[in-house]
């Protein structure tokens, strides 16, 4: 077909034939999917944290328990003040101390303290035999020459040693954030799987078998939905202690719930349709028409239902470690991280910062790819 | 004026540097000097009596909520605030700390102290305004001595006083050891000599509450402010569970016509942060919890910070009668693994002193504090790993790894849980031992210890009264306030005999060898001394804390 202007063989093949490239269901999904930036741009940053919680630790010197208490509370951008001899930074940590810094941004050690000077608002330290002064009469406080009383010349460094800072026990954040996202993936994709397993079960047969099984399986789905979920799950981790199990368990008995609303909806309209009534005929037991014909006839409503219950579950992980019922200490999670932020929200506000903004891009990122699903897997909305 | 001033500093440092790059050998910075004029705009610290003006109220906020607020029943200090201002006992404190008469106005023993004589003030009422007289007394000492009031302050009775024992054992009021002579004349019968017996009904289990009330209501009576009846400076406005306590003044308190403070209201905010911000917006007038993380900034900026010496340690309890803990090895390992050092300056951050025994020092006897030069009991400031495992090793532990996971406990709070987390981290290195860290309300929490249901557990403890005897029935066998089941024989002789030793000297000296006998088992881990901190707005004044942590607002002024 090198001359598309030249002249047909008149057979009945070339008439017949779809010139233009078949797409199947899924590749139609995928076609309308990425054509939307903004489902795309989620899918991207699921990915992106998801190798993040997974390789990230490889590459960190640190665990998320590591302690080192010489360094607490450090930012990852620091004002620090130039040594007289002009090897070294110093950095007043929000305990009052001098924290000596490497040019390059390494944490040191902290000073000695050698007098407290409070009549002239000064503490002083010892720097390799010289004295330095924390001046705290004024805001910024400053770092001088306690003779002199020169101020050192500041600049600001970042730091290298702690790319996103430590915490108030001198954790590296970095490090704690990349186990955090994990626990909330892991929960996300508990979630995910009780919703496949439990939900689509449930709902499938309680919406094919219809009547009076139909009517005890819904009022026992009513029965859970109505018991507020934050209770519930605060109650039974009362009941099995704290931990991540606890929390795996506490969501999976209660999240398929409104995952097997939707799929007896689906099923109970479905069942009607002539292609059951066909695989009836023909002796298909029960089991086969709801697995083989009606669930996967359904799959577009339960793809975004899961999406939009995956970051609810996370939240509510989150939620469970902020009110201080989440994780174990020394574990982290988000939520627990942002729970010991807040006691030093005044002074060190990157601590809730961080682990802040990863909870919102994971929520944004998971509801940015269930609507782009909802909209994708609709053949009302396409255009 | 002050950006002003910016601006030409950096227009003379850009001049200077331009200048500079002419020369080349010119520091390109124009050294700029600590100006100390600037400083401290509060240079007068004088402080002037604050005249009352405005309205006289307060709010003081808590972050830990007591288990009760009933004198006879509770020794949760969490109480302390609310007890110490709404109830007045026999004797109290004043600003310096020294025992002031109370409903007492005078007293008297006899030659080897076994019989106090309190004489009580004409026209003493409760606050419903009915006569407060020495029966009343009488009643709440055998109330407290009732089984049923499960008080936890019952020791301080029936270890003092004759025939207390015998009415909580078998109801027998006969030998009764607190008696009224007449409506105004109190006396204590006591089992042996005791020097210290008015430090000791100081305590607010000493405190009257009133039969009627008590006996109507049970003990929902603390649950209304109607059915609250007291006799302090104040009494209760409000109760709003789990949120406030609001109190107005008495009139019918005997010094009334002192104070000035119309309203006291104690808010509970369990976010020390939240109620740091609170604060620093003049939400509020003062804040007892502060953030740890800001006390250096706040100590500099002189915002109302107030440090007052605390007779009491910050320890956490072992439990000594559990495996592997009641080996003495195994404590000792325990005691060595932690950094007290880092864990005062980075962790807590308090000007604190790092503690190798549950006996805090601040009783002096004889111009000289009875702990100074005492031992370190092979402990420092500062962990020593080789020879906690050492220890470890020789409770049969070669392999740290084979020890049990230590379960490590502590109740909710923010200071709390970093200290709980460093010490888990602390033992995890330095011993190489695995262990879980958990958390419960303090009430859930304090039951557990209570029951013994723990192995290590965040505990401290603020005498009751500025007396070593407040801390030694901490470890003598049995005793209701022994949370760490700890029993030793020799060390239960030495405080029986310290009990009863009416010498300073001797008494001293028993002292500090029950303290020797018992630190020498690592009964605890012991980690610092307190002190207590607090803020409270410069526009209040006449306020005090005592060393046992009472706050005291019976003499508060505000000037707004």
């Amino acid at each position: 077909m090198e001359n598309k202007w030249g002249k047909l063989k008149a057979t009945n093949e070339d008439r017949e034939k779809i010139w233009k490239k078949n797409r199947t269901f899924a590749g139609d999904v995928w076609f309308r999917f990425r054509h939307k930036p903004t489902a795309l741009a989620g899918l991207i940053i699921i990915a992106l944290l998801m190798f993040f919680a997974v390789f990230g630790p490889n590459f960190t010197d640190y665990s998320y328990s590591k302690q080192n208490l010489d360094v607490v509370n450090v930012p990852p951008r620091m004002r620090v003040y130039e040594t007289a001899d002009g090897e070294a930074y110093l950095y007043i940590t929000q305990n009052m101390k001098l924290l000596e810094v490497s040019k390059d941004g390494h944490l040191g050690s902290q000073l000695e303290k050698v007098r407290e000077d409070s009549g002239r608002y000064m503490t002083i330290f010892d720097y390799k035999g010289t004295e330095v002064a924390l001046y705290y009469g004024q805001k910024p406080y400053l770092v001088a020459d306690p003779e002199t009383l020169v101020i050192y010349p500041h600049t600001t460094v970042w730091n290298h040693s702690y790319l996103l800072g430590t915490d108030s026990l001198g954790r590296d954040i970095l490090t704690r954030l990349m186990y955090g996202t994990r626990v909330s993936l892991v929960v996300a994709f508990v979630a995910v799987a009780v919703n496949l397993i439990i939900g689509i079960a449930y709902g499938g047969i309680s919406g094919y078998a219809g009547g009076n099984a139909d009517q005890v399986m819904m009022r026992i789905v009513d029965i859970i939905s109505t018991i507020p979920l934050t209770l519930y799950v605060i109650l039974i981790m009362v009941l099995l202690g704290s931990g991540l199990k606890s929390i795996i368990i506490a969501l999976g008995t209660v999240y398929w719930v409104d995952m097997a609303r939707v799929v007896r909806g689906q099923v109970l309209s479905l069942k009607q349709q002539d292609f059951v009534l066909a695989a009836r005929t023909i002796g298909s037991p029960t089991k086969t028409i709801l697995f083989q014909h009606l669930v996967p006839n359904c799959m577009g409503s339960i793809l975004v239902t899961a999406t939009m219950l995956i970051p609810s579950a996370i939240f509510m992980e989150a939620f469970l470690g902020f009110l201080g019922i989440g994780l174990r200490p020394p574990l982290a999670s988000l939520g627990t991280m942002c729970n010991d932020a807040t006691e030093n929200l005044r002074t060190c506000p990157y601590q809730l910062f961080f682990p802040a903004l990863v909870i919102v891009l994971i929520m944004f990122a998971f509801n940015f790819v269930g609507d782009g699903l909802r909209d994708a897997l609709d053949p009302k909305l396409k255009k | 004026m002050r950006k002003s001033a910016k601006a030409f500093v950096t227009m003379a440092l850009s001049a200077s540097m331009a200048l500079s790059g002419l020369g080349a050998a010119v520091p390109a910075f124009a050294e700029e000097k600590i100006d100390l004029s600037k400083a401290g705009v509060s240079e007068d610290t004088t402080e002037a009596p604050v005249e009352a003006t405005g309205d006289q109220e307060i709010t003081f906020v808590l972050s830990n909520q007591p288990d009760s607020i009933d004198p006879s029943y509770t020794n949760n200090s969490f109480a302390s605030f609310v007890l110490a201002n709404c109830f007045e006992g026999l004797v109290t404190y004043d600003e310096n700390g020294e025992i002031a008469p109370g409903d007492a106005e005078s007293w008297e023993s006899n030659d080897d102290m076994t019989v106090y004589t309190f004489h009580l003030r004409d026209g003493l009422k409760w606050s419903d305004g009915s006569d407060l007289t020495a029966q009343d007394y009488v009643w709440t000492a055998k109330h407290v001595c009732t089984p049923d009031t499960t008080a936890q302050y019952l020791n301080m009775y029936t270890d003092y006083i004759v025939g207390c024992q015998e009415y909580y054992d078998s109801g027998d009021d006969s030998n009764f050891g607190v008696k009224a002579l007449d409506d105004q004349t109190l006396e204590f019968d006591l089992k042996n000599t005791c020097s210290y017996f008015v430090d000791l009904v100081s305590m607010w289990c000493f405190n009257p509450v009133k039969q009627d009330t008590v006996e109507t209501n049970g003990d929902k009576w603390t649950q209304s402010p109607d059915t609250y009846v007291c006799n302090g400076p104040f009494k209760m406005a409000e109760i709003n569970n789990g949120e406030s306590y609001v109190l107005e003044k008495n009139e019918n308190f005997w010094d009334a016509d002192n104070t000035t403070l119309q309203k006291l209201t104690f808010r509970y905010i369990l976010d020390t942060s939240t109620a740091l911000t609170a604060y620093e917006n003049g939400e509020v007038d003062g804040i007892r919890s502060i953030p740890s993380g800001d006390l250096a900034r706040l100590k500099a900026e002189d915002a109302g910070l107030k440090t007052t010496p605390n007779y009491g340690t910050v320890y956490y309890d072992i439990n000594c009668s559990k495996e592997p803990y009641n080996n003495p090895n195994v404590r000792k390992a325990l005691n060595l693994a932690i950094d007290r050092d880092e864990l005062i300056n980075n962790v807590v951050q308090l000007d604190a002193q790092p503690a190798y025994s549950w006996l805090a020092p601040g009783y002096v006897s004889n111009g000289k504090d009875i702990t100074e030069g005492r031992s370190d009991f092979g402990l420092s400031e500062h962990a020593d790993p080789d020879a906690a495992k050492a220890a470890l090793a020789e409770a049969g532990y070669d392999d740290p790894s084979t020890f049990p996971t230590l379960q490590l406990s502590y109740y909710s709070d923010d200071t709390a849980k970093k200290v709980a987390e460093a010490l888990a981290e602390m033992f995890e290195t330095n011993l190489g031992i695995k262990v879980e860290v958990s958390s419960a309300d303090w009430a859930v929490f304090y039951d557990a210890v209570q029951n013994g249901n723990y192995e290590v557990a965040a505990m401290g403890w603020s005498a009751d009264y500025i007396n070593p005897m407040s801390f030694l029935p901490l470890l003598y066998t049995n005793d209701v306030s022994n949370t760490i089941f700890y029993s030793n024989t020799d060390y239960d002789a030495i405080v029986d005999q310290a009990r009863v030793e009416s010498d300073p000297a001797k008494y001293a000296e028993l002292v500090e060898k029950a303290d020797e006998t018992a630190s020498n088992d690592y009964p605890v881990i012991p980690l610092y001394y307190k002190a207590n901190s607090y803020l409270m707005h410069d526009n209040v004044s006449g306020y005090y804390m005592i060393s046992n942590g009472n706050l005291y607002f019976r003499y508060a002024k505000v000037a707004n």
